[in-house]
């Protein structure tokens, strides 16, 4: 599993900063990070072989939901699974977000193990 | 002679019409006396809400500002919160690969702990979101004040006793009592975190020698 190459979105600089050490500690090297949607498209064409995304919802330029929506919409990249990390936890937020078709949900703040069992899961 | 009566049918009608009116004006007259007298309670009143308007209209900005220093202040520390437990971190894998002993347990331990705290950073980020919705209603506000303080000067007045009505609520009515308020407003509004006019370290030193 950890040696699939990651792709992880979000404006925040401290938790781009959290979610590279957790991916780290779970043994993920090939870690890419991205400050909002538009970057994130930008970055998953030019790696070309990323295999999972986490992404935060709320950013600027192009945000959570619509980053998703280009991701399944496209041929190329569809079949990535997606987790989405979040502080938006109300039930509608979560039933919005499986409709949009991600592969599993975290509301901020998260620990590690969360993390780990919900990449496991997505990644399976 | 026939045109005679209609001449006086017409003047009873008018007297008449004339009787109808001033039984109206008798009920009319006591209701604009009502009417004034509530315009002027209310002018007071509406005197305070320009003046506490106009100064909180003031106040907004730096209200805006004050939480932007919250969000960036934040974000730095704990940048050097995590720079720090790197260190640490790497300080202990270099220990523990130089220990011969047999604590790897109580290694893993440490490394956890430096996990947990790494972890529970995330509450900058949380604070930040929080920080930034107050930010997007005081604009809201702001934006709203804005106009509203443009309506008010747009506001053509073409009666003398508008303009004496507008003239009282834009210079209120007891200037004392004015000052005073806007005296007490400055003080619950004041900022006791005075970072922009920091003084440095050796500076404090030089006024106790």
């Amino acid at each position: 599993m950890t040696d699939k190459k990651v792709l992880f979105v979000d404006d925040s600089p401290t938790m781009r900063r959290i979610i590279q050490n957790s991916l780290e500690e779970i043994g993920f090297d090939d870690i890419v990070g991205a400050e909002h949607g538009v970057e994130a498209m930008t970055k998953l064409k030019d790696e070309g072989d990323i295999e999972l995304i986490l992404t935060d919802w709320n950013m600027p330029e192009m945000d959570g939901e619509e980053f998703v929506k280009e991701v399944k919409d496209s041929d190329t990249f569809s079949d990535i699974p997606i987790l989405m990390i979040t502080t938006r936890g109300m039930k509608d937020d979560v039933i919005t977000a499986v409709k949009m078709g991600v592969d599993g949900y975290i509301v901020k703040p998260f620990d590690a193990e969360t993390l780990q069992s919900k990449i496991n899961k997505a990644i399976s | 002679m026939s045109e005679e009566p209609e001449k006086y049918d017409d003047i009873l009608g008018k007297i008449e019409e004339m009787r109808d009116f001033l039984k109206i004006g008798d009920e009319i007259i006591p209701f604009l006396g009502e009417l004034f007298k509530f315009i002027q309670d209310i002018m007071p009143l509406m005197a305070d809400i320009n003046a506490s308007f106009e100064d909180s209209k003031e106040k907004l900005p730096d209200a805006k500002g004050r939480i932007n220093d919250v969000t960036e202040a934040t974000e730095m520390a704990t940048h050097e919160i995590m720079d720090t437990l790197n260190d640490i971190s790497d300080k202990v894998k270099t220990i523990q690969e130089d220990y011969e002993g047999d604590n790897e347990e109580y290694f893993d331990d440490i490394q956890q702990h430096i996990n947990d705290i790494t972890m529970s950073l995330q509450f900058q980020d949380i604070t930040e979101q929080k920080l930034s919705h107050a930010n997007k209603i005081l604009n809201a506000i702001n934006k709203k004040f804005k106009q509203l303080s443009k309506n008010t000067e747009q506001v053509t007045v073409s009666t003398s006793v508008g303009e004496k009505i507008m003239s009282q609520l834009t210079k209120g009515f007891n200037q004392e009592k004015r000052d005073k308020e806007r005296e007490e407003f400055e003080k619950e509004t004041e900022d006791t975190v005075r970072h922009n006019e920091k003084i440095s370290q050796d500076d404090i030193d030089e006024l106790f020698e």
